[in-house]
């Protein structure tokens, strides 16, 4: 009797404890087939143990089975590590990303957004279906067109092979987002409650260039630091054409939405939660204009908008102040409201979290000027010493880093200052001050827009004096009480006088916003000068206003 | 008898005086009057003057484009095209005309317009058209050029290359008098190339010292230095002062026509402000600030304090935007 090794393998070791070590004998025949009396003549000491021979045969089978799953054979073994170590054997994808696009490609579509004049793409990207499914989440960016020009643009996706159009139902500017309502239904994808840990593998699936929908695989590491909106850092290759797709945990739960690469691996996503704020206010608006139809038999005349705070990060400061836009949309698109209150909202929250911190002061030349006022804030600085020309010039700059993406021709909700220090040496007055004017007087804003998204900029400029060497109240008093210690005279002050211009511009279709454009330079020294700047783009007069009253007093000489 | 070579528009070109009454007029050398015309026969005309009725007798000898006559005040005409036709009677003052030649007849009685004042203008353009003034101006020019260079650049390795700007006035000047002398010589006036070339250059240098002041203006009255309209007015009155100056010197035109040709210079410079501005587009991305800054010095203009500056904010920006109309 010939036990086959490969299927009894284990087995056999255990039938050495069984039988206590002893093995079975393997016999080979020669010769001539003997009889079946002879075999069993040969045998018959072997039958008594043949039903003792039979159970264990159903024993080791059932064994087999049961180890079998637990310690599969070496061809089982290879096998499924294939599949598990891309690296070392496939070279591609694991069998998650492929899982997980396998899963989930019903619920993930290419969004293509249709010039209606020439019946011809512009521009494309990706989404996904969330919530009953009937809704498709994407980045506000890629359906920005269709947003602000529906009579030109028109979303559409490809299900199997129908065509679907789209319409615009919510929109998140701050955080890029919008969802769309589709005239027939699909898998939703699940939104992750979870936030994961620190280089979770995840994958983000989107269309890449309209190459085909594609898997990349890649890390979760965390949020963003030090920025004013969240956005998830993702290591993975987010391409162009992948925005507005998911990235998806193991679970295959969205994690995040992709929205921005910056090259070499290093890709950004809004984070789930914002979505699901978006989403639910979509469906409550929905859920309130259905009960208004059905108590008054008339639809809705405006949607029912929900505060635009609450798609602001909750630190932001509640209440009205500042964020009422109080003037009526003039046009038909109920976006520009929407989004006129967004921009306000997140403008108002960053001029607050910069307002509530005292500034710090930091040295620029012979001057003190405001440093890095808030972690959100990216400063740079450079200096430059022209022995030929004998002058200096040392500046350093800040900005809050990206605006929001409103169109291809607007961007807004970007703050930035700066500040340059100039020297010469024997320079005469005239000329230093002929040269400082040509290189001041031609600035612009730090934001773009055009003719249809703004007016042109009205400017006051005055000349503003007072007393130099600005101090904080205690350190003043503490001044004047050493002085009258000392049996001394009061110091006098010098003045500080500057040239200022300071610039609004009001937005056309989004009313109750301003850019702001503010640059002073000092004017009682002879061989050097101080520039300070700012811009605000997309604030209320209100934070405007308020920002200015603070900066306009924080510079002096040292 | 007199009898004057007149352009079209009256001005005399050349005066001839004759002591006979009557007067051959040509192209040939045996005639009294020659004259270099080549629509002119060799025998044209004859002129005869009656004493006694006071008028010239003009008589065609066969020329081939016969001779017209247009009175005083230039309405009516008369031709001699037919041999029957050759002979009419013409009065002091009136213009005939031969081949494309006018002459004014006129009788020694003839009155004649009474002289006129010489103006104060006249001495002291006189003492601008010499040689000391033109050095002198020179000098200014170079003067303000290297000014304006030094404030340009002061560590500048070659200087000279930023004063180019003279000597493209330098030039202009030198074409501008060249001009005024042709057309004085056509006016048979004094050509003046001197005097020309300086009140030119003079006016260059009056703008370039305007330029060298105009930050402090824009700095100190900048309500008054609005969009550079000042600059342009200042730009025109140069050039009607210089093509008026110019004009009294080189032609005969009264004072009227004097200031009518002077304003056509200032005329073109105010037409292109006018297209400039027509031009202006609607939106300007980069705002309208003025930052031009002058030394302590010259700064008289008044300040005020932070407060104040922030109530005028609140006060005069942040208007909403202009309704757009579709």
């Amino acid at each position: 009797m010939i036990i086959d090794p490969k299927k009894c393998q284990h087995v056999h070791i255990s039938h050495g404890n069984l039988f206590s070590g002893r093995k079975f004998r393997v016999h080979k025949f020669k010769g001539a087939l003997p009889s079946v009396s002879s075999i069993i003549v040969k045998f018959k000491c072997w039958i008594r143990f043949l039903p003792s021979l039979l159970c264990f045969l159903v024993f080791c089978g059932l064994q087999n089975t049961s180890l079998a799953q637990q310690h599969p054979s070496l061809e089982e073994v290879t096998r499924a590590q294939a599949t598990r170590n891309p690296s070392e054997s496939l070279g591609g994808k694991s069998a998650t990303a492929a899982e997980s696009f396998s899963s989930h490609s019903n619920s993930i579509f290419q969004i293509r957004i249709m010039n209606a004049s020439s019946k011809s793409q512009s521009s494309l990207g990706s989404g996904f279906f969330v919530g009953d499914g009937r809704l498709l989440a994407t980045n506000y960016h890629v359906v920005s067109s269709v947003v602000l020009e529906p009579q030109k643009y028109v979303a559409e996706i490809d299900i199997g092979e129908v065509t679907h159009q789209l319409e615009v139902v919510g929109i998140d500017v701050i955080h890029d987002l919008a969802v769309l309502s589709v005239p027939t239904q699909a898998t939703p994808l699940n939104l992750s409650l979870n936030v994961p840990n620190k280089g979770a593998r995840l994958y983000s699936i989107g269309n890449p260039l309209d190459i085909g929908m594609t898997v990349v695989e890649g890390n979760y590491n965390g949020l963003v630091e030090n920025r004013f909106f969240d956005q998830v850092h993702f290591s993975g290759a987010v391409n162009s054409g992948m925005s507005g797709g998911p990235t998806l945990d193991v679970n295959g739960d969205v994690v995040g939405i992709n929205v921005a690469s910056a090259g070499n691996q290093v890709g950004f996503l809004v984070p789930v939660d914002k979505l699901a704020v978006l989403v639910d206010k979509v469906v409550r608006e929905d859920l309130a204009s259905e009960q208004l139809l059905s108590d008054t038999g008339k639809p809705a005349a405006d949607k029912i908008s929900l505060s635009s705070k609450q798609l602001v990060d909750d630190s932001a400061e509640a209440g009205s102040e500042g964020a009422d836009s109080g003037v009526k949309n003039s046009d038909d698109n109920p976006f520009f409201e929407e989004i006129s209150q967004q921009i306000q909202a997140a403008t108002h929250h960053m001029i607050n979290q910069l307002l509530d911190k005292e500034w710090p002061s930091e040295n620029l030349g012979e001057a003190k000027v405001v440093g890095k006022a808030h972690k959100a804030i990216d400063c740079w600085g450079d200096s430059a010493e022209n022995n030929e020309k004998k002058m200096k010039i040392v500046q350093k700059g800040c900005n809050s880093r990206d605006g929001f993406y409103i169109s291809r021709r607007l961007n807004s909700g970007y703050i930035e200052y700066e500040f340059s220090y100039s020297e010469a040496e024997n320079w005469p007055v005239s000329a230093f001050y002929q040269q400082m004017t040509r290189d001041y007087a031609f600035a612009s804003p730090g934001n773009r827009a055009g003719k249809k998204d703004v007016d042109n900029f009205s400017c006051l400029n005055r000349i503003i004096t007072r007393d130099g060497k600005q101090v904080s109240s205690s350190q003043n008093a503490a001044q004047q009480s050493s002085d009258a210690a000392s049996n001394q005279a009061p110091r006098s002050q010098s003045k500080f006088k500057r040239k200022v211009s300071y610039c609004t511009r009001p937005y056309k279709k989004l009313k109750g916003l301003f850019d702001t454009f503010y640059m002073a330079v000092t004017l009682e020294k002879s061989d050097r000068v101080l520039m300070e700047h700012f811009t605000l783009s997309g604030v209320s007069k209100d934070d405007g206003e308020r920002f200015l009253k603070r900066f306009i007093d924080q510079v002096n000489w040292k | 008898m007199i009898i004057e070579r007149i352009d079209r528009s009256g001005h005399v070109i050349d005066t001839f005086s004759f002591r006979d009454h009557g007067v051959s007029v040509g192209r040939g050398y045996d005639n009294d009057l020659i004259l270099s015309d080549v629509y002119i026969d060799n025998k044209h005309m004859l002129v005869e003057y009656d004493y006694l009725k006071n008028t010239f007798v003009v008589e065609d000898l066969g020329s081939l484009n016969g001779v017209s006559c247009t009175e005083k005040n230039g309405i009516k005409k008369l031709k001699t095209t037919s041999p029957k036709e050759r002979e009419f009677a013409v009065q002091s003052g009136d213009v005939i005309l031969i081949g494309k030649t006018r002459l004014r007849l006129l009788s020694k009685a003839h009155a004649v317009e009474p002289a006129r004042l010489l103006s104060g203008l006249d001495g002291v353009l006189s003492n601008l058209g010499t040689w000391w003034v033109a050095l002198a101006i020179c000098l200014l020019v170079l003067v303000t050029e290297a000014l304006s260079a030094y404030n340009s650049d002061p560590f500048a390795e070659k200087l000279y290359k930023d004063m180019v700007e003279g000597l493209y006035m330098l030039f202009a000047a030198i074409a501008y008098g060249g001009v005024w002398v042709l057309v004085a010589r056509t006016q048979r006036q004094d050509g003046r190339f001197l005097m020309h070339f300086n009140i030119l250059l003079l006016m260059s240098v009056c703008v370039s010292i305007y330029f060298l002041l105009q930050p402090i203006l824009v700095f100190n009255f900048e309500w008054l230095m609005h969009r550079g309209y000042i600059t342009k007015f200042l730009l025109m009155f140069v050039l009607f002062i210089a093509v008026y100056a110019s004009c009294h010197q080189s032609t005969s035109l009264s004072a009227g026509r004097r200031v009518f040709v002077s304003l056509l210079l200032p005329a073109l410079v105010f037409l292109g402000t006018v297209i400039t501005e027509l031009n202006r587009p609607d939106f300007r991305a980069r705002p309208p600030y003025n930052m031009v800054l002058v030394s302590p010095a010259w700064q008289w203009r008044g300040s005020v304090d932070s407060k104040g500056f922030l109530e005028e904010v609140d006060e005069s920006l942040y208007k909403p935007a202009k309704e757009e109309q579709d």
